[in-house]
């Protein structure tokens, strides 16, 4: 049985809520370059924002271009990594994710360097609906279908510690904020 | 800092004492509240997912060497280079030598009990290459120049105003006893370090062996920056992190996580399969990984065996009430709690190492409830106490004495530091009686002359039983024993609350003591109609 997509969307909102991820949409993928350039702008407050060289959901939804609007940069800038340092927003198309536990699942290759989501200060994702499953099992099942790439990162909320006092402190490494902006599409992966 | 498993000099006993005397420790301890934890895990199905996730931690138990060969085929198959450790030093020279050839002199570490057990840090450190911890809590013991006391929550011991006096002394100017900007100030402190490390050291939650994948959890996403900054990234792996399939990870992720933290799922999942590509533009040249034996082999096949399915999730240190009250620096070991308390005297080559630590117990069995891949605790430590009576290493003679599967005993080469065949075998001989604790106090030692005969403890059992009847208010058998009057005579013989019950006694009621004894009742069980 195949649950509904309206389905998958509320009960990713609910974990991502648990995860102290911001979830925003879904927007129709007309409106989504705007969306996101206007959310990058919002969350970059004045700092550079690091994209993907190519990435098939950015790419299809003409959000690499609208993001070029703001003067985002990629790997193909000579001092990459330096630059990634300093980034503000680092944003990136998701292929894959869980709607159990509000899971990104990103994917590392040639065009997708693996720092773009935790470098940066801030995460800002877009996820069209379609590549939402149910659990970690259908996930893992669609990962390895897809074959394994040299690196895959399961993000699941900020930069997390509870190292002091066990109490939950965001941002100690990575992301001090996960943004998640779907994107209402028809096909399902 | 510390070197090989246990540093000698002092008992459990001792350490135990002064960890309870120790008002810092005891305020800092009483954040280690995990109850919340269950009630979600109920309500999430964790009786199935462990279930599950036990059977498939037992599933490469039978042929652990098997699958390490089968997950190696499979690693280097994705570029990776694997190597076999025997020993701790071996997997320090190893690690030595990857670093010298790629002319590499700062390390960034993210968490790993295996780099804690082998004492890496501190070998690097001798071999002139720093090694800085990069998991805040790990960061935090590292800079105090101390072990981890919990493989979750490595600083658990220390309270906030502490941590910050401590780093305050790196920072140069002082730090608020703030989480949040302690946090942001160690952000800045390892974005430096991460940024200069040429070589990145991890250890694995899990390795799969169809696909060859490193895998790594974290919150904080410091093994996502370990494995995509450095030229060449190592993976030291203990041998039993070996599962068959990626797909078991949707059992053994969130029995982990759950067990571990009360999460879902962790704020960050690394999985690594192989070294950089041809095009991608980040990511470790090279990619090592590092089996870690000492002395596990040896355990498959033996009734210790389980043991080997432990996940490092921290759950029965969380709950045991040993643990709860002394934390894990009292133990002196690096694995703590009840796993530590079984593990150190397993792993120990030769048979010295944390051979009093099973006695650090009081049975309730919390441990092997709250175990998430079912492994039997108490009954593992009973059988420990018992083969630690006589001196060796436990393993070693647990394999010995096995019957069934015999190639599986044909472990791998051992090197130098390694067990032999034999070596340390026990012997009435050399058994060494062990001293737990303090010496024995004189009240103590009448007490087991006493109970040393059958005569002197029946007579003592009627002497007690009577005067605790007359404390009691409790004169005739079984008189007057309606609900009401029990019921005030409990309360009667709690409040008295003599020999130090007072404590105990507090919240609930000392059950009332029966006026004749069981050895009574015995004799006259016909008349009683038993």
């Amino acid at each position: 049985m195949v649950t509904p997509i309206s389905e998958l969307v509320a009960e990713f909102r609910v974990a991502a809520a648990a995860h102290s991820m911001t979830v925003h949409g879904p927007v129709t993928p007309a409106a989504a370059p705007r969306t996101v350039a206007d959310l990058t702008r919002d969350r970059a407050a004045g700092g550079t924002v690091a994209r993907p060289i190519a990435d098939p959901v950015l790419d299809e939804l003409g959000v690499t271009a609208a993001l070029g609007d703001l003067g985002a940069f990629s790997a193909r800038v000579s001092d990459w990594f330096d630059a990634l340092a300093q980034a503000a927003v680092g944003v990136t198309g998701v292929d894959l994710a869980i709607a159990e536990t509000a899971t990104l699942i990103i994917r590392t290759d040639s065009d997708r360097p693996r720092g773009t989501h935790i470098v940066p200060t801030r995460h800002v994702a877009v996820l069209p609906v379609g590549a939402i499953v149910a659990d970690l099992g259908e996930a893992l099942a669609a990962v390895q279908r897809s074959g394994m790439p040299s690196n895959l990162s399961w993000v699941s909320g900020p930069s997390r510690t509870a190292d002091l006092e066990m109490r939950p402190t965001i941002g100690v490494h990575g992301p001090i904020s996960v943004d998640v902006i779907l994107v209402d599409t028809e096909t399902r992966r | 800092m510390s070197h090989g498993l246990v540093t000698p000099g002092t008992t459990i006993g001792e350490r135990a004492a002064a960890a309870i005397a120790d008002p810092g420790l005891q305020r800092a301890l009483r954040n280690l509240d995990t109850r919340r934890y269950t009630a979600r895990a109920v309500a999430d199905g964790m009786p199935e997912r462990k279930d599950r996730a036990a059977a498939i931690r037992r599933e490469t138990l039978g042929d652990l060497e098997g699958w390490v060969k089968r997950a190696s085929t499979a690693l280097s198959g994705a570029g990776a280079q694997v190597h076999r450790a025997a020993t701790p030093d071996d997997v320090n020279r190893i690690v030595i030598g990857i670093a010298q050839r790629a002319g590499a002199t700062r390390v960034i570490k993210s968490k790993s009990m295996a780099t804690e057990e082998v004492d890496l840090v501190e070998a690097l450190g001798a071999a002139g290459i720093r090694a800085i911890e990069t998991d805040l809590g790990e960061y935090i013991v590292q800079v105090a120049d101390e072990r981890p006391s919990h493989m979750i929550t490595p600083a658990i011991h220390k309270t906030v105003d502490q941590i910050a006096e401590l780093l305050s002394r790196v920072s140069g100017e002082a730090l608020p006893a703030d989480h949040e900007a302690i946090t942001e100030w160690a952000r800045a402190r390892l974005r430096e370090e991460f940024l200069l490390g040429d070589l990145g050291v991890t250890g694995a939650n899990f390795v799969t062996a169809d696909t060859g994948t490193i895998v790594i959890v974290t919150n904080e996403g410091n093994a996502d920056l370990c494995t995509l900054i450095p030229r060449v990234h190592i993976a030291v792996v203990p041998v039993e992190k070996v599962i068959p399939r990626l797909s078991d990870l949707a059992d053994l992720l969130p029995v982990l996580t759950r067990s571990a933290t009360g999460q879902d799922i962790s704020n960050y999942l690394t999985m690594v399969t192989g070294p950089r590509r041809a095009g991608e533009v980040d990511g470790p040249e090279e990619l090592h990984v590092v089996f870690l034996d000492h002395g596990r082999l040896a355990l498959v096949g033996t009734e210790y065996e389980d043991m080997l399915a432990c996940i490092r999730c921290g759950a029965c240190l969380n709950v045991c009430p040993v643990f709860r009250r002394i934390s894990g620096h009292a133990y002196d070991a690096v694995y703590t709690g009840p796993m530590g308390k079984i593990l150190t005297p397993l792993l120990s080559a030769t048979g010295e190492e944390g051979r009093e630590l099973p006695a650090a117990s009081t049975l309730c069995g919390a441990c092997a409830e709250a175990c998430p891949v079912e492994i039997p605790l108490v009954d593992l430590l009973v059988r420990l106490r018992a083969d630690l009576r006589t001196s060796g290493p436990v393993g070693q003679r647990a394999s010995a004495r096995r019957s069934t599967a015999p190639g599986e005993l044909n472990v791998t080469p051992i090197s130098s530091g390694g067990r032999r065949p034999g070596e340390g075998m026990a012997t009435a001989a050399n058994a060494t009686p062990l001293q737990f604790g303090r010496r024995r106090s004189r009240p103590w030692s009448y007490w087991a002359a006493v109970w040393s005969t059958p005569r002197g403890y029946r007579v003592s059992a009627r002497v007690t039983a009577r005067a605790a009847s007359l404390i009691a208010g409790r004169r005739a058998p079984d008189a007057g024993s309606g609900a009401a009057a029990g019921r005030a005579a409990a309360v009667r013989w709690s409040s008295r609350a003599w020999f130090g019950t007072r404590g105990w006694s507090a919240s609930r009621d000392l059950p009332l003591p029966s006026v004749r004894g069981f050895r009574d009742r015995w004799r006259n069980r016909k008349a009683e109609g038993w």
